[in-house]
């Protein structure tokens, strides 16, 4: 790894130390110990930390601590003995690791619910007990989704979509399934994502303040069924429902196996939690607590407490994750490790919010008024104050599931979408689409929308990897590896170690 | 074929009062061309860098025309795409050449839907310069000195609703060619056209799909597909009911008659027209 030269008052040995690839926390090698099962009925605290292989990430209950007893998120509501907080671990950022789903492998031997049939396998049809038929939830963190297909609408009617979809190679052998395949009595698609963190909710369900225009539809903001009220459309990587109370039912039905929709009580009761919980990085472990080195100001679960949702932060006026000016080296300063480390963090955070670079090619992006390419950086995209998200709906199509710019992933379903003649087509891929996950457009049917995928908050990375909804980064540095590799970004071997600092700390 | 499917479409379609009596399959008169300084063609954009924001020109017949800056949505100019075939309709301007192609000024642009990889082109600045240009929003190469603000200003308020007396209103939504995306400026137009509704009380609002045909200078003209106008109608009667207009009220019409082109306001042609009787 080479490193730029540094001004003549800001050297030592310190600085390679600080660089380097993070330390590992004792207590968080497996993870384990910070598991919490469906149904445990311990008291949640107001604030907790929880070790991860940066540092520590805090997680905050604005209300004060949560009596989990009977609590819907927490208890087990359906038939396979899982609970919301299954994959929604506190000490994961509010998702869960691979790592932490490999511990739980091997200390109940594969009998945690965490691995049900439903969609903790490869496909329901394979046999239970192998390892191997779990193998895309242990070595990449990802859950089997299930969507039907032809698509439906939000009425339950079916949708005509604007293209056809074959199964080019599956080793999972679920989409080619009898039972549970694209050509099976019942169809469906089964594709494979990580789970999205429940938690700072606020900034996830706060629609665009640009006055209810949807950049990427040109349309209007989709509205909440129940109250009438414009949504983000942020919450799920396809989009596919709107409200954390239809997200909470949706997962209640398909995740949890329950035998009818959560009851208006316990939907209630999963809302109310998940609209109260925040959780952010709060200490490195180079670097040091935050609270103890006078932290920039929109780092920790408190920060994302106090904050404001709706903040367009593509500027320097607002910058995405505010200011990192209190850890800007000066001179005179201290030079040991965590200094240098909180410098690389700096120039991390300069990185993105100025470092220009041609991106392309990139469907719900370049398709909306801005041009392609456009030179810009990437807070242009993860513009939203606070999360990084985008404050319009947040789907694009960066490439990580279709060919020919997704990574390797053979381990996948493969899938070729063909578009109708009279669709329109794929903005950058034509009529003719090689695709890992079609992402949206298993929502809406349509071509423009194959690949896309909902952009998730930048909160507690450090304690989720993997990373992009299919898993394929399975660290930090492989998430900007393909950054640098996709958008053709140039950057030295520092500048992404900055950027992978950067990003541990948030 | 082609021409055979328009006429056979043109004369099922409905004809609208608004109709003009010329109206027809968007054929001109043979040897027509746009008048004297129009340009109007279907070329490659490309997109050049240069050191303050990027220019954006579009090739035809070996020369550049310069079309407008990367800016953000919304900007009244937007910009093409690479891998895309661009509609370029303009005048040609005396100004000196900008970015090193001929300024077209006004310029319309339509990104052509279908993918061509042949549109592929990024040219260096070549000492090219874009003087007090609008970036738009989103930095530039600036350090990050700069004191960001910990407590920005709310967001403004909602702009108070319209107020009476309450007249008819006729607007028009314009789309680029062959397109269906409503852009941030036609989605103000139907967003104030909603807000005028709902102050009113309107209960009559008839909206009117076409689509149009554009002369291009080499005589030729572009047709745009056929069932856009009732698409383009049922976009905006979408629209206008997720913004709270009234199902009920709105009455959607589409004309599959081409109005003859004339190489000079063809985009404005490809639009729905709204209108709101209080």
């Amino acid at each position: 790894m080479g490193l730029s030269p540094i001004g003549g008052w800001w050297m030592g040995a310190a600085l390679a130390v600080a660089l380097a690839a993070p330390v590992v926390a004792a207590s968080s090698g497996t993870g384990a110990p910070d598991w919490w099962s469906p149904g445990e009925g311990k008291r949640m605290p107001a604030e907790a930390s929880y070790d991860n292989p940066y540092g520590k990430l805090t997680v905050l209950n604005t209300t004060g601590p949560i009596e989990t007893a009977g609590h819907p998120f927490f208890t087990p509501l359906g038939a396979n003995g899982r609970a919301c907080v299954t994959c929604h671990q506190p000490s994961d950022g509010m998702s869960v690791s691979a790592a932490h789903i490999q511990a739980r492998w091997l200390e109940t031997k594969g009998k945690d619910p965490l691995f049900a049939a439903v969609d903790g396998s490869n496909c329901p049809a394979l046999p239970q007990d192998k390892r191997a038929s779990h193998s895309l939830l242990l070595d990449h963190g990802l859950f089997r989704i299930f969507v039907p297909w032809p698509p439906k609408n939000a009425d339950g009617s079916s949708l005509n979509p604007d293209f056809s979809i074959e199964v080019v190679r599956d080793p999972t052998g679920c989409n080619t399934d009898k039972t549970y395949g694209l050509k099976s009595a019942n169809p469906m698609v089964s594709v494979f994502r990580r789970p999205r963190p429940a938690v700072n909710t606020k900034y996830l369900t706060t629609p665009d303040s640009i006055a209810g225009f949807n950049a990427k539809t040109g349309m209007p903001f989709a509205r909440d069924p129940e109250t009438g009220a414009f949504v983000s459309q942020e919450l799920m990587a396809d989009g596919r429902t709107l409200t954390l109370k239809t997200q909470a039912v949706d997962a209640g039905l398909s995740h949890l196996e329950t035998a009818a929709p959560l009851s208006p009580a316990q939907l209630n009761a999963i809302v109310a939690f998940e609209t109260q919980v925040y959780a952010a990085q709060s200490a490195s472990s180079i670097g040091g607590a935050f609270a103890a080195t006078g932290a920039p100001p929109g780092l920790g679960a408190l920060a994302m407490a106090k904050g404001r949702p709706g903040i367009l932060g593509n500027d320097l006026k607002t910058p995405v994750f505010q200011s990192f000016e209190v850890w800007r080296p000066k001179p005179g300063g201290p030079t040991d490790a965590g200094a240098a480390f909180r410098a690389s963090v700096v120039r991390g955070a300069d990185l993105y919010m100025t470092k220009t670079f041609w991106i392309r090619d990139s469907a719900h992006l370049n398709t909306v008024g801005l041009g392609n390419p456009i030179k810009r950086t990437c807070s242009t995209c993860h513009n939203a104050q606070m999360t990084g998200m985008d404050v319009a709906p947040g789907w694009m199509d960066i490439g990580t599931n279709n060919l020919p710019t997704a990574d390797p992933l053979a381990h996948l379903p493969l899938f070729k979408v063909t578009c109708r003649k009279d669709a329109y087509p794929h903005p950058f891929l034509g009529r003719v689409i090689y695709t890992h996950d079609p992402g949206r457009a298993l929502t809406t049917g349509k071509c423009d929308d194959v690949g896309s995928i909902t952009m998730q908050q930048f909160r507690g990375l450090a304690a989720r990897a993997p990373y992009f909804a299919n898993g394929s980064a399975k660290d930090l540095m492989a998430l900007i590896v393909y950054y640098d590799r996709r958008y053709e970004m140039k950057l030295t071997d520092q500048e992404k170690q900055d950027f992978v600092n950067f990003m541990s700390v948030l | 074929m082609r021409a055979l499917r328009t006429a056979l479409l043109a004369a099922l379609a409905l004809a609208l009062a608004s109709a003009p009596a010329t109206a027809g399959d968007g054929t001109p008169p043979p040897g027509t061309k746009p008048p004297a300084g129009r340009m109007n063609f279907v070329g490659c954009p490309v997109i050049r860098d240069t050191a303050e924001v990027p220019c954006w020109l579009a090739e035809y017949q070996g020369e550049l025309y310069y079309i407008g800056i990367q800016n953000d949505i919304t900007a009244t100019f937007h910009p093409p795409q690479l891998k895309h075939r661009a509609l370029v309709e303009g005048m040609v301007s005396k100004k000196p050449r900008i970015c090193g192609g001929i300024v077209l000024e006004p310029v319309n642009v339509s990104v052509i839907p279908e993918v061509d990889t042949r549109c592929n082109k990024i040219l260096p600045a070549q000492g090219y310069r874009i003087d007090n240009a609008p970036r738009g929003t989103g930095p530039a190469s600036r350090g990050m000195q700069a004191a960001s603000d910990p407590n920005p200003p709310p967001p403004a308020p909602p702009p108070p609703p319209p107020a009476p007396p309450f007249a008819p209103r006729d607007v028009a939504v314009r789309f680029g060619f062959d397109g269906l995306y409503m852009n941030f400026h036609n989605f103000k137009i139907v967003q104030d056209t909603a807000a005028y509704v709902r102050a009113s009380g309107a209960r009559k609002i008839r909206i009117e799909g076409h689509r149009g045909a554009t002369l291009l200078s080499n005589g030729r003209t572009l047709v745009e597909t056929a069932g856009l106008a009732r698409q383009r109608a049922d976009k905006v009667a979408e629209a206008l009911r997720g913004l709270g207009v009234a199902p009920a009220s709105l009455e959607v019409a589409a004309s599959e008659v081409i109005e003859t082109p004339d190489g000079v306001a063809d985009f404005e042609r490809r639009r729905v027209r709204i209108v709101v009787t209080p």
